[in-house]
């Protein structure tokens, strides 16, 4: 049977089997502002196929995203509970998991239950606040697992203490896909006035899972991490086809703007060396020749690799699972070392940044530790520079600007993109909010990329609504489709969700909206360019 | 000499006080030898200065620059919050009209005590702890004992049944409650209350509750009204429970803020931090997935291609 009001559901429900236990339905969403308002007609989430909810466990939501097999057998769940306790001692476990276990015990040990995160969560607020998405719930279902199964309170003890999840096949599998319904955006550890972070509770779910279950989103894992490993590109694109894709990227800027430029690939001792989201190469190439050619204009010593990961700057690990966080840092340090580079700057991908930058900075001793920095600073200073020449009248139409949670809240890259939007487009304007407090695209945590069953709907659905409310809202001026308009998204990850949330919404049949890169916009506005290098109609 | 009954008030009275030292200290410790983690910072950062929430990572080549960190300014926003509920008070003002007194009460009871305590000393030194006191020192603990505690018994009571009512009335907070928390609510209620009473009825100038402070300090006899005994018996009761419940992060938080989420310190080739990050990666990881080859160091499980041939070397 399925439960009909979200209202009563409490952590106990998590481990109650059921056909479902939230079954979303268009009303109960968050409004959006014109020309959505009023209508459902994208507010409806796709059902799976009977044969799909046969072999699959989506009592959750209706949904899936980590598809896991129903057990054959008692001794199956039996074996998946073990396993599962077996990892969540490891989790607190100082040499296991040294990488986040301060700030995971601090999580789960001092939460006051004040609730105040829940309003900072773009999905719980879009979806109507249903009580499985609030920020708090699955932090609460694993604290009070903690308690009740490691901790072994007595049974007086997790009354007292409201203890009452049982550990059982329903809970864990139901708990696996939860951990897939978070974007890891972090606005509710940045609201908690406590300093408790239910983002990084699920991600350290996520990492039990797959750590020590080899449970995780197959895109992550199997054709993510694990591919750009094994192929060099989480895309599965090899280096004869990166070097393929390099030479038709010198031919479309010669094309476009009549500029013959070699693209330098394993120079060895160039100053930077330049690492892309490889999906840009293939959804995008505009994107890295845009970088292409600014960097060729600013006279810039740099260079591309076309080694075995190298040419891929994504690390999808830093959403799930630490070893292959660090296996995929240590390989662009690796890489980055072999070509004597002085520096290695990161493209317009958001978990790049963040990953490489920041967190990998933990991992990388001696010297694999090469300095890494954002290409904002890089390109803000090329721009300010002068050896560009500019005009704005070129980007003379709406544009605002998306900001990556990855390097904006969760790395203090919030003005030189601004910086430089305000020198570009004339017509410039900032969502509501922005900087430090934006919302996520909806595709973060690697949403964006997970295409497989359901998911893909309820991403456009749920997690991206509240984006699409900003976007709405930031262009309601300008909301007729005869004005072109675009949200400039400078992370590879981001303008996929943007392609799927404005695909699934019709934004540019009925708004016309688009979104682009920020360096597409620089190359844009370049006065010498011998016709425009954005669509604009 | 006390007699054993008082004797033994007073030995639980010092006891209680040394354990919450001792119990705070450890849980402050406890975190603080943690092993260090990766950067999971949130900004904004106060010591990077910036008024957006930008960080050094906006300036070109950053590792060449000095770094410019205001410590002040993370002091400065940690006292503000303890002592106001800043965030508490912009993102869920509802919330805050009934936390933010009912932790006031806190402070102000902690505060009457130690000004009690203050006090206590004063009057085995010779100081007279009254309104006749010719001593501007001893006028002063005598008002700021007897402010505290008329206003801590008195806002602590509303805040815990404040605090009672929104747990009760309010759809979210509920959702998420405990017998725990209730029988804290209503636990807390009944030590402030014990505190009024003793005011109202007993001694509205807390001159008995002090003299009482200055037997626990000599150990010498007193004689007691059941109400200071039922008052100070709850106030260490109460102290040695908040140990017991989420009330510590008060002295974690601290940890937290300045460990993880304003922990933006680089690793430097050479330094203490890649030294500590060179310690860990030398231990082993029991993690069991098929891609991760267990038993082995995490260095060696870093560079390992996870094709490659699992070895279980679990331990």
């Amino acid at each position: 049977m399925k439960q009909k009001t979200t209202e009563k559901i409490t952590t106990a429900h998590l481990g109650k089997p059921c056909e479902q236990l939230v079954d979303i339905k268009a009303g109960d969403l968050m409004a959006l502002p014109y020309p959505y308002d009023g209508t459902d007609k994208f507010s409806t989430i796709a059902q799976l196929k009977e044969e799909q909810r046969k072999r699959y466990e989506a009592s959750l939501d209706g949904v899936l995203a980590v598809s896991i097999p129903k057990p054959a057998s008692p001794a199956e769940e039996k074996a998946l509970v073990d396993k599962f306790l077996s990892g969540l001692s490891k989790l607190l476990d100082k040499n296991d998991n040294w990488t986040f276990l301060q700030p995971l015990k601090f999580s789960l040990d001092y939460c006051a239950r004040c609730q105040t995160c829940n309003e900072a969560c773009p999905i719980f607020i879009s979806s109507g606040r249903q009580e499985i998405y609030r920020p708090t719930y699955r932090s609460e279902v694993l604290r009070q697992i903690v308690d009740k199964y490691l901790h072994g309170q007595s049974k007086f003890s997790n009354w007292f203490l409201g203890n009452n999840v049982e550990l059982n096949w329903t809970t864990i599998s139901r708990l696996a896909e939860l951990s897939y319904r978070c974007t890891l955006c972090r606005r509710c550890a940045q609201t908690c006035p406590v300093g408790i972070d239910n983002g990084l509770i699920t991600h350290e779910l996520r990492k039990l899972f797959s750590q020590e279950l080899g449970i995780a989103a197959k895109e992550l894992h199997e054709t993510g991490t694990m591919l750009h490993l094994k192929a060099g590109s989480s895309t599965g694109m090899k280096p004869s086809a990166f070097l393929d894709i390099k030479k038709f990227m010198e031919e479309e800027i010669e094309e476009k703007t009549g500029k013959k430029i070699e693209i330098p690939v394993d120079k060895k001792g160039a100053d930077i060396l330049l690492i892309h989201n490889a999906g840009e190469y293939l959804s995008w190439p505009e994107n890295p020749a845009a970088f292409a050619i600014i960097f060729d204009a600013a006279g810039l010593s740099w260079t591309l690799s076309s080694e075995l990961v190298g040419y891929d700057g994504v690390n999808y690990g830093v959403w799930y699972d630490d070893v292959q966080f660090s296996r995929v840092a240590i390989k662009h340090a690796q890489i980055a070392k072999e070509l004597k580079v002085n520096r290695i700057v990161v493209g317009e991908c958001g978990h790049a940044h963040k990953a490489l930058i920041v967190i990998a900075d933990r991992v990388l001793t001696g010297d694999l530790n090469i300095p890494r920095e954002s290409c904002m600073p890089l390109l803000e200073e090329i721009v300010s520079s002068g050896k560009l020449k500019l005009d704005p009248m070129k980007n003379n139409f709406p544009v605002t600007l998306h900001d990556p949670c990855n390097y904006v809240r969760l790395m203090g890259v919030v003005e030189p993109q601004r910086r430089i939007l305000r020198k570009i487009a004339p017509q410039f304007r900032e969502m509501t909010p922005h900087g430090v407090e934006n919302y996520c695209c909806g595709g973060g945590s690697g949403f964006a990329i997970m295409q497989s069953m359901n998911f893909p709907s309820w991403r456009s659905v749920i997690s991206g609504r509240m984006k699409l409310k900003q976007v709405l809202g930031a262009f309601q001026d300008v909301i007729s489709p005869e004005v072109k308009k675009f949200v400039c998204a400078p992370c590879s990850n981001c303008k996929g969700q943007f392609r799927d949330l404005f695909n699934y919404y019709n934004v540019g049949a009925t708004c016309n909206i688009d979104y682009t890169g920020l360096v597409d916009l620089i190359v844009n506005s370049m006065v010498d360019l011998k016709e425009p290098f954005l669509e604009v109609k | 000499m006390s007699t054993p009954a008082v004797m033994v008030l007073q030995i639980f009275i010092i006891v209680s006080y040394l354990y919450i030292i001792c119990a705070y200290s450890y849980r402050l410790i406890k975190y603080i030898r943690m092993p260090v983690h990766l950067r999971w910072e949130i900004y904004p950062v106060p010591h990077e200065g910036s008024k957006y929430g930008g960080s050094y990572f906006e300036e070109l080549e950053w590792w060449k620059k000095t770094r410019k960190k205001n410590t002040i300014k993370d002091i400065f926003y940690i006292i503000k919050d303890y002592l106001f509920f800043v965030q508490y008070f912009a993102r869920n003002r509802k919330y805050w009209s009934v936390l933010y007194p009912w932790h006031v009460s806190f402070y102000l009871i902690v505060a009457f005590h130690v000004f009690i305590a203050f006090g206590a000393l004063g009057l085995i030194f010779g100081l007279n702890v009254s309104t006749a006191s010719a001593n501007a020192l001893g006028q002063a603990l005598y008002y700021i004992a007897l402010g505290t505690g008329i206003a801590g018994f008195i806002i602590g009571c509303l805040g815990s049944i404040g605090m009672l009512i929104s747990r009760l009335t309010d759809a979210d907070l509920k959702k998420f409650a405990n017998p725990r928390l209730y029988f804290s609510y209503v636990f807390y209620f009944v030590v402030f209350l014990s505190g009024l009473v003793v005011w109202i009825v007993y001694d509205p100038t807390f001159a008995d509750y002090r003299e009482f402070y200055k037997s626990v300090a000599t150990l010498h006899n007193i004689n007691l009204t059941p109400a200071i005994v039922i008052h100070s018996v709850l106030f260490a009761l109460f102290l040695v429970y908040m140990t017991f419940t989420k009330a510590s992060h008060y002295v974690t938080k601290f940890v937290i803020f300045f460990a993880t989420r304003w922990n933006d310190i680089p690793n430097v080739r050479g330094s203490k931090m890649e030294q500590k990050i060179q310690e860990r990666l030398d231990h082993a990881v029991s993690w069991s997935a098929p891609h991760i080859q267990t038993g082995e160091k995490w260095s060696e499980v870093a560079v390992e291609s996870p094709f490659s041939e699992k070895k279980d070397k679990e331990k």
